[in-house]
Formats: C-alpha cells, structure tokens, sequence
C-alpha cells in the first residue's frame, strides 16, 4: 500500500496534469463538430451549408476559419454533406440558407449579433465564453477532456432539439 | 401470463405514437465526440466511461483487435480484477473479485442487454455466447453489484458484450484459423445496411479444439469409461435493425449456439455438456423528447443434454426457457437531473430428466428506478433501487420427496440497491464513493432439481434434491474509486479499494451432510444447502497510456484478500468443496503492449499470478492442491497485405504455465481475415 500511495503522489506531482484548453477548435473537435450535427432531431441530411463567422482583421480568427473551412468540406455529418462558406461577422447576412454556422474564437464582441442573425441555426464554437453566455449552441472544448457544453438558452432561441441520448452525455448550461 | 403479455404488447405499440426526436445509443460517434467509450451498463442512463457511477472497464473494438486473445474470457484475462480460469477447451469462468470456484453464479453476463447467463445452471458457458470476436463494439466490465439495474444475478458484476450496428457501422469479416491442439475456427461476420433506414448483422462460427491432455488424463484415471470428445462449437446470430422514423428505432435479434465439450463442476467433477441455446427478442425505443422509452422482449430456450456416462450415471438432460419483458422510460428531468423507471417481468422454467414431472417456475415482478443528478460542478450523485417479487412453484410433484409439495411454493420479496458519488477534483481527477446490494438467486436447478443415484449394494438411492428454501446470496459491496486522465501519457490513470461481504453462499449436495436417510425416508438426501459468507477486500489499480507512432500499453495490479466461513463437517475436508480464501490469487499484474504501424500490428499480454491452492479431489477426498505463483504471456504478429487481406499468427500460454489444476495447454494458432 505505501508502494501504492508514493506512485500516486509521484504522478500527481509529476506534472501529468490537463492541458489547457484553447478557445480555438482542433482537427479533433472539429470532426467531433460534425457528428454532433448528426445528433440534431430531424437529422440533417443531403447538402447542409456550415457557415464560418469569423472576423478578417483578427489573424488568429482568420487562420481557424481557414482550418475549418478546409477540414469541414471533408466531413460528413450523418447522411448530411458538410458545405463549408465562410462568413464574416460584418456581413452576417452570408449565413443565409446555412443550417449550421461555426463561431471563430476571438468574436466575443459580436455573439449577440451572431445569435441574432439565424433562427433553426445550429451555432458551434470552440469559444467557451459564447455558450457560457447562452449565445452558441453548442461548445466543443478541446485540449484534454473533451467537453460538450450545450446553452439551454440559446437552443430554445435557435429552435433545435437533439436527441436524448447526446442531450443526457452533453453538459447543459 | 396472457394479460401480461397484453399489457406488454400495448406497451410496445404506445411507442409507435407520439412525437419525436431520437437516436439509440450510437457508441462509435459518441466516442468519437467524447473522447472516450460510452456506456449504459452502470445506470441505464448513457454516461461517459470516466463519468461512470461504478468501477467501470470498457475493451474497445480496437483494443480487442490489438489482442492476441482468441476468446471473450482470454480477453478479460488482461484486466484489473477479473479472474480467468481456463478448466477445459471451451470450459472457462470469470470471476470479478474473487471468489473463484468452478461455474461462477454470481457474475451476470450479457449480448446487447440479452441474458447469455443460464439462469437453470447457474452459470455462464463462454463459449455459447453466440458472438464473433470480429464483431463486438465493446466490452463493458461493471465490478461491484450491479442488481438495481439487472436484477438477480449481478451480484458480483456484470458484463454486457455489444455488437456493432448494422445502422451505424458497416462491415464484413471472415476470418479462417488453425494451430496447435486441434484448433479451427472459422467465423463470419456482416454488419451492412440494406436501405436509409433499415441494416442487418449477421454471423456466424464454428470452432474445435483438442481437449486438454490434462482433462483427458484425469478423466481417463478416474471413469474407466471414459470416452473421449473434442470441443465443438457452431453459432449464428443476427439483428434486423430499423430506423422507423426520426425517432424510433425497432431492433429484431436472434441466436443459436450449440456447444459440446467438458464442462468443470462445483462438486470437482466434469460433465460432458451438449448444450443448445435459442434467443429472440424485439427492442424498441423511442425518444420523447423528454427521454427515451424502450420496450424489450425476449425468449430464451436452453437445451442442455449432460452425459454422465463417465461416471456410469445416468445422463440428466435439463431445458430452461426463459422470458423477459420489460418497459423503461429514461428521462431527463433537466440538465442536472436524470430519471429512470422500469418494471420487468421474467417468466423462467426449468425441466431436468429425470426429476419431477413438470416445471420448476420462477414468475418474477420487478420495479426499479434510478436517479442521477448533477449537485453541482464538482458533485454527482446516483441512487437507484429494484424490488424483484418472485413467486416461485414446482408442477409435476411426485414423491418421495425430501420436501413437501407446499414446500417448493413460495413468495420471496428481494431488494438490491447502488449508489455512488462523484467528486470532481479538478479537470482530470474524479473520486467515487459507491456501495452497492445485490442479489444472487439460487439456480432453478438449485431448487428444482430431483435427481436420483443408485448406490451400489444400497437398496437406497442417493438423490440429489433442490431445496426449495433456499436463501438466496447477498453481496454487500462498498468502494473508493480514483481515476485521473493523463494526458502527457495519453492515458488514465484508477484505483479503487474495495470491500464486499457475500452471504448465503448456496453449495451443491454432499452426501456426508445428508439429512434425509433411512429408514425415514426410503432414499439418502442432502439438498443443496447455505454453506457460509465470504468476505473480499482489495486494491485494483490500472495505468493506460500511447506513445510513438501506433504504441499503446496498459499495466494493472490488483491485490485481493479473502476471508470465507464456510461450514465444516467433522472429519471431512472441505465437504462443499469450497476454498474460496486459497483458490483466489492475492496478487496479479497484468502488462500489455501493442504496436499498430502501416501494415504491421505486434502485441504482447503478460500476466503474473501469485500461487494460489486449489482443490483436487485425491482418492476422493479434497486436497488443497498447490499452484505455484505463474508468469504467464501471449502474442500476436499480423501483417495486412492488402486493405482488405490480414494474415496473423497468435499465442496463448506460449510457456505453458501451470495455470489450474487442469494445465492451459499453449496454443499456437495462424489466421487469414479478410475484411471490408
């Protein structure tokens, strides 16, 4: 047992700690992204447009609409053929017809008008602080422990519904 | 019965209405989003492995891949706490926790929420599972008692095998393989759609092997009419499932298993076991909106012809059918809260030639209900509950008889109970508290059973008699459970401590303790009797991890201590054969490593196990028989040489270590899998 106890200590002390998440979405929560989609009742299917809000000037937004502008246009949500179209947050009106609109980190300032801009639009970001103020739907937060944190306000606001099983896994906020 | 059945019926059509918003659980994609395997095995609820409200293992398909291992059981051999004996080709026990004795009762076994364990013997036959290796989604290990959620039987612990889905995953592999000792295999497995909504699985195997030399030689030595048998195995299944609308999904299963080959006793002994299974069953579930409600049905039909001839005995053939139907609505409260109701009702019988002339009965009401609620950021809290009403009776009286007619009828009112709390302690770290009751009923044959042996020069016969007063086992269980996520190391990190107090231990006839004699009764009887309790007590700790390209290991120990106080007769060793304290390892590591790159996969499993004495009958009389502390290890090399073509060589026991009391012979096997 004391054998025990030292190699418990020594990992806790070790440093073998979480990485700190980023309010960037991954390669891996990115794919994650879009079998969460599947899990929307009525499930999508046939061409589903992924909006990508994303603010020009902020090179850091720019650079992770790019990266998942060319990774959604690989993915399959479901039966659903992911149509990426990136959007920027002054021209919000591009988000029309899209089912699905992603939301770049580094857009705090515009969440409300992103919120605002469609209603039956599934909103997904990497942004903790979007879902955290009932703006985005869904949040993929990355970095160790993947978590789904999904805003009960702003799915009543959007007008989407998941199914049980995903709704009971996710974490409601 | 008919109204039952009625009311079950109206049920299952009440799920056809109503509005609508569903997926049934879809374990590839949830993992896929989680990060890691999902389950509903502990609560019901769907609850992520590191979120699980019990000491939970989940083998994912991928894992089972890497394995050398060539059966379920040799794959739960690799895993923390899960005791592995390997009695004869095709004869095996699983034991969670210790415990160990032959033909395990108290661990309830599972295919896709389907009872594989045989509720008349008491005991799970690994190799009539009716599952293909190849086609198996995951394997979730729940240890502790799970009975509030499955009932009678997961008193120890419970496995629950899924298989893939055919509307979530396609695939079709046939796999063909040869070696040492005998053994063939062929197996088949097709998952494929057929349409948008509806896809099929389908497989099928078949499966021979020597006998052990070992098993032979004490057979031989003992019957002299011995007539020795290989190991045979033939089984196909197969799911129709349908996506009936957004949000009803309606599975149709079916099975059959037909196994021959020795099967190693409580009372020490083999049996030669022809065992024939059937299964069908419907699952439907709906999501409501509000959760999701889910009928099941299901029959089970189990022919088992035991040919005794070894032991100049008669041969005792014994059917079992077993029905279930039950109904659940799982139910999100709201984002913190997560409700489950269900109520079941079993309706199992049980007919042994010779015996008595109609069936043993077991009519089974049950209500059960869980809660699970997120108290806060760092707190969860789960509690669930189950009665079960059994109303147990005996057709077909006739006489003489050790016990009165009136006797075998009986009302047994029975609850199980688990809880846990979760504490987070930061983004890695959770800590559980859980204590669990659960129940392990006496085997229909434990009850029912009215089977007669001449004795030679006695003019009475010896019979085996059920006894219809059985208490039935309870297992007390409370742990401490620590995970960690390490994400330098791209694994976990578990402990837990446990301890558990099982009473009630039922234990077969012994003839020493016989109760019925002459001339009171014009035969020799001891029923089948409550021998005692055991305690087990112990520490499981396990450590995951990948590195490099393709590289993954898992390393675990456990230390598990038993006390057992079983009752003694004067002069006679160990009467009922039990020696739970010496036959169950105090100590065992368990390392595993695999290495997947390109066309190449490589992996290793190790085990230590400390010694451990196991009984042997010698010259009739129970001897504790020494097994030395054993390393032993397998191997797997493949290399794919197309996308679709894999060619592999494997091993078990590639040192041939002296395992049991009947040796695990080593098995060298080559195999050809193609896949699509």
């Amino acid at each position: 047992m004391k054998l025990l106890s030292r190699f418990i200590l020594a990992l806790t002390a070790s440093g073998l700690t979480a990485t700190v998440a980023s309010a960037q979405m991954t390669p891996d929560t990115i794919n994650a992204s879009a079998k969460v989609i599947s899990f929307l009742t009525p499930a999508p299917s046939g061409a589903v447009t992924a909006a990508i809000v994303y603010d020009p000037a902020n090179p850091a937004s720019a650079a992770e609409a790019s990266a998942m502008e060319s990774a959604l246009g690989r993915l399959n949500a479901g039966s659903a053929k992911l149509t990426p179209k990136k959007v920027p947050v002054s021209a919000l009106g591009g988000m029309s017809g899209a089912k699905v609109a992603y939301v770049t980190a580094g857009l705090s300032a515009h969440h409300a008008k992103i919120a605002g801009a469609g209603k039956g639009v599934l909103t997904i970001t990497g942004d903790r602080s979007c879902v955290a103020g009932g703006k985005c739907v869904v949040g993929i937060i990355g970095g160790g422990k993947t978590e789904i944190l999904v805003s009960k306000a702003a799915l009543g606001a959007a007008g989407v519904k998941f199914g049980s099983m995903f709704a009971m896994l996710a974490k409601e906020i | 019965m008919k109204k039952i059945l009625l009311v079950g019926a109206a049920s299952l059509g009440a799920l056809t209405a109503g509005s609508a918003h569903a997926q049934s659980v879809n374990y590839n994609d949830l993992q896929e989003v989680f990060g890691e395997p999902v389950t509903t095995s502990v609560t019901g609820a769907p609850q992520r492995a590191s979120e699980a409200a019990a000491s939970l293992t989940i083998i994912t398909k991928e894992e089972i891949a890497r394995a050398p291992s060539r059966d379920v059981a040799s794959i739960l051999s690799d895993y923390a706490g899960i005791d592995v004996a390997h009695w004869s080709a095709g004869g095996a026990d699983v034991h969670v926790r210790g415990g160990v004795r032959p033909a395990n009762q108290s661990l309830l076994v599972l295919v896709n929420g389907r009872q594989v364990y045989l509720d008349h013997f008491g005991v799970t036959i690994w190799s009539a599972l009716g599952v293909q290796l190849e086609e198996i989604q995951q394997i979730e290990v729940v240890k502790g008692p799970n009975s509030a959620l499955f009932g009678f039987n997961a008193a120890t612990g419970v496995i629950n095998i899924i298989t893939v889905n055919p509307l979530q995953s396609q695939q079709l592999v046939a796999t063909a393989e040869g070696g040492s000792a005998g053994q063939l295999r062929g197996s088949i497995s097709l998952a494929q759609k057929l349409g948008e909504n509806i896809g099929i699985r389908l497989s099928g195997g078949y499966e021979t092997e020597d006998q052990y030399d070992s098993v032979q030689r004490a057979l031989a030595a003992k019957f002299p009419t011995y007539d020795h048998a290989d190991m045979e195995r033939k089984e196909v299944a197969g799911d129709i499932a349908a996506q009936i609308d957004d949000s009803m999904v309606a599975t149709l299963s079916g099975s059959y298993t037909q196994t021959n080959h020795d099967i190693y006793l409580p009372g020490l002994s083999f049996i030669r076991s022809d065992l024939k299974t059937k299964s069908v069953g419907l699952n439907v579930a709906r999501d409501m909106g509000w959760g999701i409600v889910t009928g099941k049905v299901y029959h089970n039909w189990v022919d088992m012809e035991n040919d005794q001839t070894y032991d100049n005995v008669r041969d005792l053939d014994m059917d079992n059918r077993l029905l279930v139907a039950s109904l659940e609505a799982l139910i999100r409260a709201d984002g913190a809260n997560t409700l489950r109701v269900g109520a079941e009702y079993r309706h199992n019988t049980f007919r042994a030639t010779p015996g008595f002339t109609g069936d043993t009965t077991f009519n089974i009401l049950s209500a059960s209900a869980m809660w699970n609620s997120e108290l806060s950021d760092k707190l969860t809290f789960t509690i669930a509950g189950r009665i079960d009403n059994l109303d147990q009776k005996q057709d077909g009286y006739i006489t003489p008889s050790a016990f009165t007619e009136d006797e075998y009828s009986r009302t047994l009112t029975v609850w199980s109970l688990n809880t846990a709390l979760l504490v987070k302690l930061d983004d890695a770290s959770t800590l559980r508290f859980g204590a669990g009751r659960g129940i392990q009923m006496p085997s229909l044959l434990n009850v029912g059973i009215r089977f007669p042996v001449a004795i030679p020069g006695s003019p009475f016969p010896f019979i085996s008699f059920g006894n219809p007063t059985l208490d039935p086992t309870v297992s007390w269980n409370g742990e401490v459970g620590y995970t960690r996520r390490l994400d330098s190391i791209g694994g976990n990190f578990s402990l837990t401590g446990f301890f558990s107090r099982t009473t009630d231990i039922v234990s077969q006839p012994v003839g020493a303790a016989a109760t019925y004699t002459p001339p009171t009764y014009p035969f020799i009887a001891a029923p089948y009797p409550n021998v005692g309790d055991y305690s087990s007590y112990g520490v499981e700790a396990s450590l995951t991890g990948k590195f490099g390209t393709g590289w993954h290991w898992g390393l675990n120990y456990t230390w598990n201590g038993i006390d057992d106080d079983v009752d003694t007769i004067a002069g006679i060793a160990y009467p009922y054969n039990l020696s739970l304290e010496t036959s169950t390892p105090e100590h065992k590591v368990k390392g595993r490593l695999s290495y997947v790159n390109g066309p190449w996969t490589a992996s290793g499993a190790v085990r230590y196990t400390s010694s451990t004495e196991q009984l042997l009958p010698v010259a009739g009389v129970n001897t504790r028989y020494q097994i030395d502390g054993i390393v032993d290890f397998d191997a797997k090399l493949a290399y794919r040489l197309t996308d679709n073509i894999q060619l592999s060589i494997s091993g078990e026991n590639l040192n041939g270590a002296e395992d049991t009391v009947f040796v695990t012979p080593r098995r060298v096997r080559g195999a050809l899998q193609v896949s699509f």
